[in-house]
Parts: C-alpha cells; structure tokens; sequence
C-alpha cells in the first residue's frame, strides 16, 4: 500500500466527518460517494471477519468481509431477486457466476439510489480463512469503479443537491465536460446543445450574469425541457429543467455555497 | 394605458424596481413604469440583454426552442425577462431584488405583458 493510499484509509477510519441516522453509520447519500464505491470501500477498510449489512431505501444485503476482502453474501431482502446462486458461496476468481451474480444483486440493491447506511457485527458463517474472498479493488477493476473518485467540487454538489429539481446535468470545467448525471435522453440533447453553441453563448453567459451567477431559460431545450447555467470562475453547471420548477432552482442557487 | 399597467404591476410588487415594455425587432424600450430609475442607455442594455437571453424571435441563441421566460440572477440583482405568447417580439424587462417571491411575480407579470401585447 503506498503513502497515499494509506492516508486515505486513515482519513477514512477516522471518526471525523461521519454522520449517522437512527444510531446507524451513514456511507452515502445516494449520490456522494457513489454506492458501488461505498459498499467496496467499506470492504477495503475491514481487516477482521465482520457482517456489513447494508440498507437503503427499505432494501438490505448482509456481505461477509475480512482482510479488505469481500467473502461473501450472507442474506438480502425478499424484494432482491436471484440471490439462490450466490448466498452464501465464495467469492473467488474460479467462481466467476458467483461474482457477477454478487454484482447483479448490488445493482438490484442500488437501483433506487438513496441514503445507505451499514451496520457491522460478527460474521455468523464465512468468518475463517483469512485469505478467502477477492480484495475491494480486485472487485473495483471487475466491475469497472472508482474507488478513490475525485472529490466533489462545490459546483459538482449545486448540481448534486439540485436533486429532483433537475432531470440532467453536465458541469465544465474551464469549458470542458468534467461530470455529468441524470436521464440519459435529456443528458444527450444538453451535451448536443452544448457542443453546437456553448462556445459562442458563454460569452453572452458572461455579460449577463458575470462570475458568479446564475440563468435560467423556460423551454429552451424543446421537448427536453428548460436549461439553466450556474457560472463560478472557471466551472459553470448546465443544468435541464422542468419550466415549473424554476423558482424552485433559483432558490436552490440562491443557498448554494459557491 | 401601457404604464399604468406597469405602475400597477410595480405597486403589487415593489421589489421590483423596473418594469419595461420593449420591443426586441425593434431593439427598442417603449414604455416604463413611472419610477423606473434607469436612463436611457441602460434601458437599452437591458433591452439587448432580452436579446441576448431569449433570443430574438425564431432565433434562439442557446437551444432549439424559443423561451418564453429567462431569469438571469446575480448575488444583488434578479432580472426577469417574459416574451409574450402571440407576439414574440413583445417582452417585458423587469429588474427586482434577489429576495422578490419568483412565482408570485412571474403569476401576476405574465398577465400584464399579455395585456399590454395585445393592446387590450
């Protein structure tokens, strides 16, 4: 493990900045870190045999980890479908429908993206060997996530905690696309609006609003929708809209911390 | 009458300080509520922001669709433009404080340009 990687780890173990909801450790908002990420995380900083039982949204799955590996699944909600081949198996490379029926089973789970929490106990099965299972970033690489993301910018969060109130968005970064999220109808028309005439309207964007501000234009996008621009310095978020909702995002805006 | 419409709409809404009737094929301000500070120069920038925000009629300069409403906030001023439906060149220019009730406004404005669009 490299200096880095091992400050993060301590960073992480530290009690500083967790948060916690009916006595329960909250590991992600829904969104922030990404729940895949989160799950394989909390994986990566188990050393001794524990149950990690995970719930969200009314859903669980109970994973055995130990060693910064991922053991196994132990339980999972009645709701969770076509677990019968993997509770209770061993994760391994030469059990490879064990482990893409494991990652089946966490995109099930993490569907309906919401706050996730995670309690930890004793494992009651899949506590002995010590070697058993696949790390955190052997799953990582597997199943294509990041597990040290970049960390939120303050216009990645306005667009993060516009929630509902947007249906697509796409922050830039001195002009180019740095992240992007919601419906991916709506993502492609704002990417194709902003490929055909961002170049040119950013100018205007900052005439109009200068730095630091905010635009909004009703039915802008068509079919898609209305468009809003937050601009902070060298980031600007491009957000789409229902046209009803636009009082509602400027005062979104008028909160943010940017 | 066109600004007694304005002042009426400006009465309702005091936080709003200015109220312009324009005319973007024309690039031109025709009328403003009785207390509207600005000068002329400045009224004619508000009317080529219309412009630059909505778009002049048929010519949207971000997106394919025209808009009927943009809103343009700073830390110390809201800006509010409304294109009127039937007449897209019609639009009223409004200049309030950030903390004006958006919805409120944008209920009792829009009536208030169709009134004047059309003449009624």
């Amino acid at each position: 493990m490299d200096k880095q990687t091992l400050a993060q780890k301590l960073a992480a173990l530290s009690s500083a900045g967790e948060s916690f909801e009916n006595g329960l450790r909250v590991v992600s908002n829904g969104v922030e870190p990404p729940i895949l990420t989160a799950i394989l995380t909390e994986v990566d900083m188990t050393v001794l045999p524990r149950k990690l039982s995970f719930r969200m949204n009314g859903s669980e799955i109970s994973l055995v980890a130990g060693g910064r590996r991922l053991r196994g699944l132990v339980q999972a909600s009645k709701d969770i479908k076509g677990v019968m081949g993997v509770i209770g198996k061993s994760v391994s490379h030469d059990a490879p429908d064990v482990v893409d029926g494991l990652h089946s089973i966490i995109a099930q789970f993490t569907a309906t993206a919401g706050q996730m929490t995670v309690v930890s106990e004793d494992p009651d099965v899949m506590g002995g060997q010590s070697d058993a299972g696949l790390t955190a970033q052997s799953l990582a690489d597997h199943w294509k996530v990041d597990l040290n993301p970049e960390p939120l910018t303050p216009m990645m969060a306005f667009a993060r905690d516009c929630g509902d109130l947007v249906t697509a968005w796409v922050v830039l970064k001195d002009k180019s696309e740095n992240r992007t999220g919601g419906d991916g109808a709506k993502l492609a028309v704002l990417r194709d609006t902003i490929a055909e005439k961002w170049s040119t309207f950013s100018d205007s964007v900052d005439q109009l609003a200068g730095d630091v501000g905010f635009i909004c234009l009703n039915d802008a996008l068509g079919e898609a929708g209305s468009v809003a621009i937050a601009k902070n310095g060298s980031e600007a978020a491009i957000l789409c809209y229902a046209s009803e909702n636009m009082a509602q995002l400027h005062g979104a805006w008028g909160k943010a911390a940017l | 009458m066109a600004s007694e419409e304005l002042d009426a709409l400006h009465s309702q809404f005091p936080q709003c300080e200015t109220l312009a009737f324009a005319d973007l094929s024309a690039d031109m301000v025709l009328v403003t509520n009785t207390d509207a500070p600005q000068q002329r120069e400045a009224l004619n920038a508000l009317c080529a922001d219309a412009a630059k925000s909505l778009g002049k009629p048929g010519s949207p300069n971000f997106g394919d669709g025209q808009s009927d409403t943009a809103l343009i906030a700073t830390r110390e001023r809201l800006t509010i433009f409304l294109r009127a439906s039937g007449e897209p060149a019609d639009v009223l220019c409004c200049i309030c404080k950030p903390t004006i009730d958006v919805s409120a406004f944008l209920a009792a404005a829009r009536p208030t340009l169709q009134k004047i669009s059309s003449g009624s």
